[in-house]
C-alpha cells in the first residue's frame, strides 16, 4: 500500500524534473526519459505488482503535460512495466542485466508507440531520421541516467520495505 | 758612502744618501689602493659583473634560505596563539564568502531576467496596438517528437487558446492548451505548425512548416520567384492565426528543383528556442477560424 502511495509524490517530482530539466538536455533531437527509467528501476527492486500503478501514475502525470495523446503515453508506460516484469521474472538473478535490457526494449517500444500515435494524428515521419535523431540519442541518454536512478529507486524500495515491515 | 750603479755601457757612482727610501708598508698601501681603485673602475665599467654574479649567487641563495627559515620561526613565535579563534574566524569568513557568492549568482540571474524583460518591454512599446502578457517558460514537452513549451500563465491570467506568442526577436508560436495556472505553447518548429508568411523583399506569400527535428522550412513558393539566402520572412496574417509583420526567420538555403511545382528553402528561425526564458502573449488578437469557409471538394 505504501509503495502505491509513494508513487504519487515520486512520479510528480520526476514529471516536473522531466519537464523542467531533462527534456531540455538534448542530444541531437533526443532526450532522456526519467519516468521510463524510474518504472524500469522500480520493476527490478520491487516484488509486488505496484509497478503497474507506478506506470499508470507516471503516464497520467506526463499526459497532463505532453501534447501526445493520453492513451499513447499511458499505454507506452504500462507496456514498459509489463516488459520489465517479464524480463525480471526470467533474469531475476541479475538486476543490472534486467534494467539494461528493460530500458533498451522499453525505449524502443515507446518510440514505436509514439510513431504509431503520431501517424494516427496525421503527422508523417521519416523513420531513418527519427531513428538517427531521436531513438539512438534517447537510448544513449537513458543509459547515462539509468544507474543513478536505479540506485535512488533501490534505496527507496528498501526504505519502503522497512516501513511496511515495521507496520506489520 | 758611494755605490756603483751599472747602466748599460757606463757605470755611475751614486751617493747612497741621495736615494729616496720608500718603506715596504707604504709601497703595499699604494699597491692596495691602486688595486682597489682599479677594481672600482672595472666594476663601474661593468667588466666585473659576470665574476661578481658567480661569487654572489651562492651567498644570495644561502641568505634567502636562511631568511625564510628565520621568518618561519619568527612568525611561529610572534603570531597570535589562539588558533581556535583563528579557525573560527576563517570558517566564518568562508561562510560569508559562500553566502556572497550565492548572492552574486542570484543577482546575475535577476539581471539576466531583467534584461530579457526590458527587451520584451521594448518590443511591446514598439507595437502599441497590441496588448501583452509576459510569461516565463517553465518547461518543455517530454516527447522529443513534439516541440511545445509550458509557460507559467493560464486562464486565470486571461490566456486563451490560439493566442499568438512572441518575444522581442520574433514569432514563437501559439497557445495550444490552457489550464488555470499554466499553458502549453506550440512552437513554430513543431511538426503540426504552419505559419503563413510573406517574403519581405519579394512581396510574395508562402508557408513555413516545422518538422520533428525542429528545423523549419519555407514552402509553397512559386518557381518564378527568386529566393536568396538572407531573405527575411514576416507573418502575413493570412489564415487569421497570427498578426501581421512579426519576424519569423531568414532563408539560409534554397532548394529549387525544376520539375517541382513549388520551391522550398531552409529557414533559420530568429528565436533560439533552446534558450527561451520568457515570452509575450498577444491578448487582444482574435484568432479567426476559417475552417467553415474552406470549400469541401465534391467527390
Amino acid at each position: 500500500m505504501l509503495s502505491n502511495l509513494v508513487s504519487l509524490p515520486i512520479m510528480l517530482i520526476l514529471s516536473v524534473l522531466q519537464t523542467v530539466a531533462v527534456s531540455r538536455v538534448n542530444l541531437m533531437s533526443g532526450s532522456a526519459d526519467i519516468i521510463l527509467l524510474a518504472i524500469v528501476s522500480w520493476g527490478v527492486t520491487e516484488e509486488n505488482r505496484s509497478i503497474f500503478i507506478w506506470a499508470l501514475v507516471g503516464g497520467i502525470f506526463i499526459s497532463f503535460i505532453s501534447a501526445m495523446p493520453v492513451a499513447a503515453v499511458i499505454s507506452a508506460y504500462l507496456i514498459i512495466a509489463g516488459i520489465t516484469r517479464v524480463i525480471n521474472k526470467s533474469l531475476w538473478q541479475s538486476p543490472i542485466l534486467v534494467i539494461l535490457l528493460s530500458s533498451f526494449i522499453g525505449t524502443v517500444s515507446k518510440f514505436i508507440i509514439d510513431i504509431i500515435a503520431l501517424e494516427f494524428m496525421g503527422i508523417k515521419l521519416t523513420l531513418p531520421t527519427s531513428i538517427k535523431m531521436m531513438l539512438v540519442p534517447n537510448l544513449i541518454l537513458n543509459l547515462f541516467l539509468l544507474f543513478p536512478i536505479y540506485l535512488i529507486m533501490s534505496d527507496l524500495a528498501k526504505w519502503i520495505a522497512q516501513k511496511e515491515e515495521y507496520e506489520r | 758612502m758611494w755605490i756603483v750603479r751599472n747602466s748599460g755601457q757606463f757605470d755611475y757612482l751614486i751617493k747612497k744618501s741621495d736615494m729616496k727610501s720608500i718603506s715596504p708598508r707604504v709601497l703595499r698601501n699604494i699597491v692596495a689602493f691602486l688595486f682597489i681603485v682599479g677594481l672600482i673602475l672595472l666594476s663601474l665599467g661593468g667588466v666585473l659583473r659576470p665574476f661578481l654574479g658567480i661569487i654572489m649567487d651562492p651567498f644570495v641563495t644561502a641568505q634567502r634560505w636562511l631568511s625564510e627559515r628565520f621568518m618561519a620561526v619568527y612568525d611561529f613565535f610572534t603570531l597570535p596563539r589562539d588558533v581556535t579563534e583563528l579557525l573560527q574566524r576563517n570558517a566564518q569568513l568562508e561562510n560569508e564568502v559562500s553566502h556572497l557568492q550565492s548572492q552574486v549568482i542570484q543577482l546575475q540571474e535577476q539581471l539576466r531576467e531583467a534584461e530579457v524583460l526590458y527587451s520584451l518591454l521594448d518590443f511591446a512599446r514598439s507595437r502599441p496596438q497590441d496588448q501583452y502578457i509576459a510569461a516565463a517558460v517553465i518547461g518543455k514537452d517530454p516527447s522529443p517528437f513534439l516541440h511545445y513549451v509550458i509557460i507559467d500563465h493560464g486562464s486565470d491570467d486571461g490566456i486563451q487558446h490560439g493566442m499568438p506568442v512572441v518575444t522581442q526577436q520574433g514569432l514563437v508560436g501559439r497557445v495550444d492548451a490552457v489550464t488555470a495556472s499554466a499553458s502549453r505553447i506550440q512552437l513554430i518548429t513543431d511538426t503540426e505548425s504552419i505559419v503563413n508568411v510573406h517574403l519581405q523583399n519579394q512581396n510574395e506569400d508562402a508557408q513555413v512548416e516545422g518538422s520533428i527535428t525542429g528545423d523549419i522550412t519555407l514552402g509553397m513558393v512559386s518557381q518564378n520567384i527568386t529566393l536568396n539566402p538572407g531573405d527575411i520572412l514576416l507573418t502575413s496574417g493570412l489564415g487569421g492565426n497570427y498578426p501581421t509583420d512579426i519576424l519569423v526567420g531568414q532563408i539560409i538555403n534554397v532548394e529549387k528543383t525544376e520539375n517541382e511545382l513549388f520551391q522550398t528553402a531552409s529557414v533559420q528561425p530568429v528565436i533560439d528556442f533552446a534558450g527561451l526564458r520568457a515570452v509575450l502573449l498577444i491578448t487582444n488578437f482574435k484568432t479567426i477560424n476559417i475552417q467553415p469557409l474552406i470549400p469541401i471538394p465534391v467527390q
